[in-house]
């Protein structure tokens, strides 16, 4: 039985003696989570409780169990096949990207406010996709607790508590950020564990930066685990004996933190600042010892890099300077012209070129020059973009051509006004704008997008719910749409019908989730009708899509990427699937997943296809070996097959195909013993 | 509200010791305000011991389930339909799968209490979204006490059914839907290209109503297994003893001996059942009981 209103509370005391008359004691609260405030992706459809980002509140349900379960949250993409078909995003502005990108997060809400010691994600199936962990504080901000690289672990079921770092202010909401790439298949999270503390605790001065999660990694057993290097759980059986050793001797590691300075200080700027670091800042003994330190030991050490290092660069630097005979002084970049400075200056990110204009006068004007701001992605840095972030881009984005919004600005950091002041100034030589989840999307923004951004040829509006269908009539306005991307919108048949009608030039489309579209047949017609040159089409879970509908589709021969994932709406597709993989001949992927009625028949034009490279046949109930077999035989290009719950296929015949067809990566999912609920 | 289940496996022993180990249960009595609770026991028997399972919400092709959200409590049954294990397909995970969903359903809160047949609806269109496909067809009837307000939403789909008695005399009572004779109505998912020869209800199609209890009113929730073999006296009779009774052994004791009764009279060749009753009106020539899983959920109101 599942229970939501799961908080412990274990009251620790700090001071060991006993005779002490002023106890001081903590309070470690265990919790999960809540609600779920905000999400990027889900497998399952809103109105469900199969596969959705909700199933990732109150205690776990299936862990330890390990295997595909509906009852866990579960999200749209694995591995690189999302980035290697043609409806593939391409980034606007890669080099803003940090050595690992996120793709999708959950927002996860909490009962109470407590300064996080552990955050312990259940991952019930193939783990190993957490990249980042972040606490948001009162103030909007966002804090990074941890991240990491993706990893390949082994498939278990795994407890990750990534270590922490020092987060001085009491949090009840977190975000978890995923990386897909290195995964196998789905991955699927049952609950979050946030555990917490109703004051700060440190450890002791001078123990390794005072860092809490260094202190547990020493309580907790030492066996340390090659595979799972960052997890301070590895073993699920022994979860948290670490804190339990932690909180048995609690005063001998510990002291609780007070800030003397912020409650005597008025609050200002930067005294609160200076407040929450204030427990970085070692006392003055401390200081004169470390001093001692690094000018006995540390100092000379440096000295002599610095002597190494100048010798070396002289040394690499002699043969370009002899050759260019140019002075190898710092002021070699001013005899460079300002185009070529330029052309420099845009690979660097968003982050060094604000750097850059600090440099001086010349590097000031340069990196403000308006040409460095053609596009612009903001997905990376969603964490600290606000209103003044933005004000400060506005007056250098004169030519702004894509932008890239993606995840910025939730929770009121910017508002809709802020959105459409922006758009007022720099909006009018959009051609590419991303959009996807974020929260001050409504009918208004939508309207000024329509109206300004005339030449728009993307505009990606995924997760964007707060758009109602009067918002979504305004884009009729635009006449040039080659993308568009309107995953878990709630647009309407009318509205999307006329905006198909007015945008012959279409290439792609996602439309996956909207199920406010109660006759999907009548846009897969006005698709048939409007856009000869479609490439890609995504109705992922278009329950109302019937077999009309997809022969209609027929008519758009240069598809090269169609998902009737889980329309169940034809699930026997009689001949109308025939007739689209016959007339489409440069199909590359192919997601039919939970078709049930599917039979051999049906995809018999598909062994044709030469170019075919990703096949999803999920939950096909009656498809034979035999078909499957011809598709590892005829398809070249191959490289990924899903055969997950097809029935008729047995688990050794996958087997002996993985061994004989290498390249391609063949996918079988699977419930352990049923559906046992117990 | 506590439930207990009893699972044949665990019948000889719990008669030798005379049920004291089910004493945990809780006291039904201790909330502030004056709710409405139940207070329930559940028993039944598979049809076949040697092939039934004895698993947690299940007996043979039955399944149930009690769950609790906020002010609200939720019963209810479901009887899998065994002609699909001709097609090689278990009757039971279909009944078992709506069971368990309409479970997670209510303890996540996602329904209308004045809802019933929305629950079932919502369940059944969760066995759409599951990734392994669940075939089969099931009937279905669930009951929701509104602890606030005293009143109790019943969805009903085939031939499972309620009985409430109040003051010895039945006082509600679900009808049965039946296509024709033995056929009730179900929910249904068949195979692939058999959907056209296949009986489907839709969950909206359930027979609903709603109703005021009062302290002491007894509630019968049980499978055709049960209906189709104890004659409504019976019935009566037994659920007499418990009115306004509170402790949820003597409930179970009572549980027990319905489905007790269920079972004998199933296997009695000789008996008119109501079952054979029902096959002569419709000009069938029947005399015994009608072996088949049995499910007693038993529950008795407390204000």
């Amino acid at each position: 039985m599942v229970s939501f209103d799961e908080v412990k509370v274990e009251l620790v005391s700090v001071n060991t003696e006993k005779n002490l008359t002023n106890k001081e004691s903590v309070a470690f609260v265990e919790q999960f989570v809540k609600e779920v405030s905000d999400f990027s992706s889900q497998y399952g459809s809103d109105n469900s409780i199969s596969y959705t980002a909700y199933n990732i509140a109150g205690n776990p349900s299936k862990f330890p169990d390990y295997g595909d379960y509906p009852q866990a949250f579960v999200m749209r993409t694995y591995g690189c096949w999302w980035d290697v078909a043609p409806s593939r995003p391409i980034d606007y502005m890669p080099q803003n990207n940090g050595p690992v990108i996120s793709q999708d997060y959950i927002d996860v809400e909490y009962y109470r406010e407590v300064y996080p010691v552990r955050v312990s994600i259940y991952e019930t199936y193939n783990p190993g996709s957490v990249v980042a962990i972040w606490a948001r504080d009162n103030n909007r901000r966002w804090h990074q607790l941890w991240s990491g690289p993706p990893q390949i672990v082994s498939r278990k079921p795994r407890i990750f508590s990534p270590p922490l770092q020092l987060c001085h202010f009491k949090t009840k909401m977190i975000r978890v950020e995923f990386n897909h790439s290195l995964l196998d298949y789905y991955t699927e999270v049952d609950a979050i564990l946030l555990i917490g503390t109703s004051e700060l605790i440190l450890p002791h001065i001078g123990f390794q930066n005072r860092n809490l999660s260094a202190l547990l990694q020493e309580l907790g057993d030492t066996t340390h685990n090659n595979e799972d290097q960052y997890n301070l759980t590895p073993d699920y059986l022994k979860i948290n004996q670490d804190l339990k050793k932690l909180k048995n001797t609690l005063g001998k590691h510990c002291v609780l933190y007070k800030s003397k300075v912020m409650d005597k200080v008025p609050i200002g700027k930067l005294v609160s600042k200076l407040g929450m670091h204030c427990h970085c800042i070692p006392p003055i003994d401390e200081a004169f010892n470390s001093l001692q330190h690094f000018l006995q030991e540390d100092f000379p050490k440096l000295i002599h890099d610095i002597n190494l290092s100048a010798a070396s660069s002289s040394l690499t630097d002699t043969s370009p300077s002899t050759s260019n005979s140019i002075d190898n002084t710092c002021g070699s970049f001013s005899s460079l012209p300002d185009e070529t400075l330029l052309k420099i200056l845009k690979n660097l990110d968003l982050q060094s070129l604000c750097r850059c204009c600090k440099v001086n006068r010349r590097f000031n004007n340069i990196a403000r020059d308006a040409l460095l701001y053609t596009s612009l992605n903001l997905k990376p840095y969603w964490y600290c973009l606000d209103i003044v972030a933005l004000n400060y881009l506005a007056p250098r984005c004169q030519y702004l051509q894509k932008l890239d919004l993606s995840w910025c600005g939730n929770y009121d950091a910017i508002t809709s006004y802020d959105i459409i002041e922006f758009l007022n100034s720099c909006g009018s030589q959009l051609t590419h704008l991303r959009l996807n989840s974020c929260q001050f999307v409504n009918d208004s923004v939508i309207e000024k997008v329509a109206a300004v951004c005339n030449d728009l040829k993307e505009l990606c509006l995924r997760n964007c719910i707060a758009i109602t269908n009067h918002g979504f009539r305004q884009l009729t306005k635009l006449k040039f749409l080659e993308r568009l991307e309107l995953y878990r919108t709630t647009i309407e048949t009318s509205s999307l019908c006329a905006i198909l009608k007015q945008n012959p030039q279409m290439h792609h489309l996602n439309l996956a989730g909207c199920n406010h579209i109660p006759n999907m047949d009548e846009v897969a017609i006005a698709i048939a009708n409007s856009c000869p040159h479609l490439e890609s089409i995504d109705f992922w879970k278009a329950h109302s899509l019937s077999p009309n509908g997809v022969r209609a589709l027929t008519r758009c021969v240069q598809l090269r990427e169609v998902d009737f994932g889980w329309c169940l709406g034809m699930g026997a597709p009689g001949d109308s699937l025939r007739a689209l993989l016959s007339s489409c001949r440069s199909l590359e992927k192919v997601f039919l997943a939970a078709l049930r009625g599917l039979t051999d028949r049906d995809l018999e034009p598909l062994l044709s296809c030469q170019k075919l490279q990703q096949l999803d046949l999920l939950g096909a109930r009656s498809l034979t070996p035999d078909i499957c077999l011809r598709f590892l035989l005829c398809c070249p290009q191959l490289r990924m097959i899903d055969l997950s719950f097809c029935e008729a296929i047995s688990d050794i015949k996958v087997q002996e195909w993985r061994q004989l067809y290498p390249h391609v990566s063949i996918k079988r999912s699977f419930q352990t013993s049923g559906f046992n609920f117990i | 509200m506590q439930s207990i289940y009893w699972t044949g496996r665990l019948l000889s022993r719990a008669i030798w010791n005379g049920l004291s180990n089910y004493s945990a249960c809780a006291e039904p009595s201790i909330s502030k305000r004056r709710e409405a609770s139940f207070v329930s026991a559940v028993c039944g028997f598979p049809k076949d011991f040697a092939r039934g399972r004895i698993r947690k919400g299940q007996f043979g092709d039955d399944a149930w389930f009690s769950a609790k959200f906020k002010a609200v409590e939720v019963i209810g049954v479901a009887d899998g339909v065994g002609g699909w294990r001709h097609y090689g397909i278990d009757p039971g995970e279909f009944s078992n799968f709506l069971m368990r969903t309409c479970e997670r359903l209510v303890s996540m809160g996602r329904f209308k209490p004045s809802e019933p047949a929305g629950l079932l609806a919502r369940s059944y269109y969760e066995l759409l979204e599951n990734k392994q496909p669940i075939l089969g067809s099931s009937t279905a009837c669930v009951i929701v006490l509104n602890k606030e307000t005293s009143s109790i939403y019943a969805a009903n789909i085939g031939d499972s059914g309620f009985v409430v008695v109040r003051k010895g005399e039945v006082v509600h009572r679900s009808s049965e839907q039946q296509h024709y004779f033995n056929t009730p109505f179900q929910l249904s998912l068949p195979p692939p290209g058999h959907s056209g020869l296949v009986l489907s209800d839709s969950p909206e199609s359930a027979d609903t109503s709603s109703f005021g209890v009062e302290d002491g009113d007894v509630i019968l929730l049980a499978t055709d297994g049960v209906f189709d073999n104890v004659p409504d006296q019976l019935l009566v009779t037994e659920m007499r003893k418990i009115e306004g009774e509170r402790d949820p052994t003597k409930i179970q004791g009572v549980a027990n001996s319905i489905a007790w009764m269920a079972r004998s009279l199933a296997f009695d060749g000789a008996f008119m059942s109501p079952f054979a009753q029902s096959a002569r009106e419709n000009g069938i020539d029947a005399l015994g009981g009608k072996p088949d899983d049995i499910t007693v959920l038993l529950a008795t109101v407390a204000i």
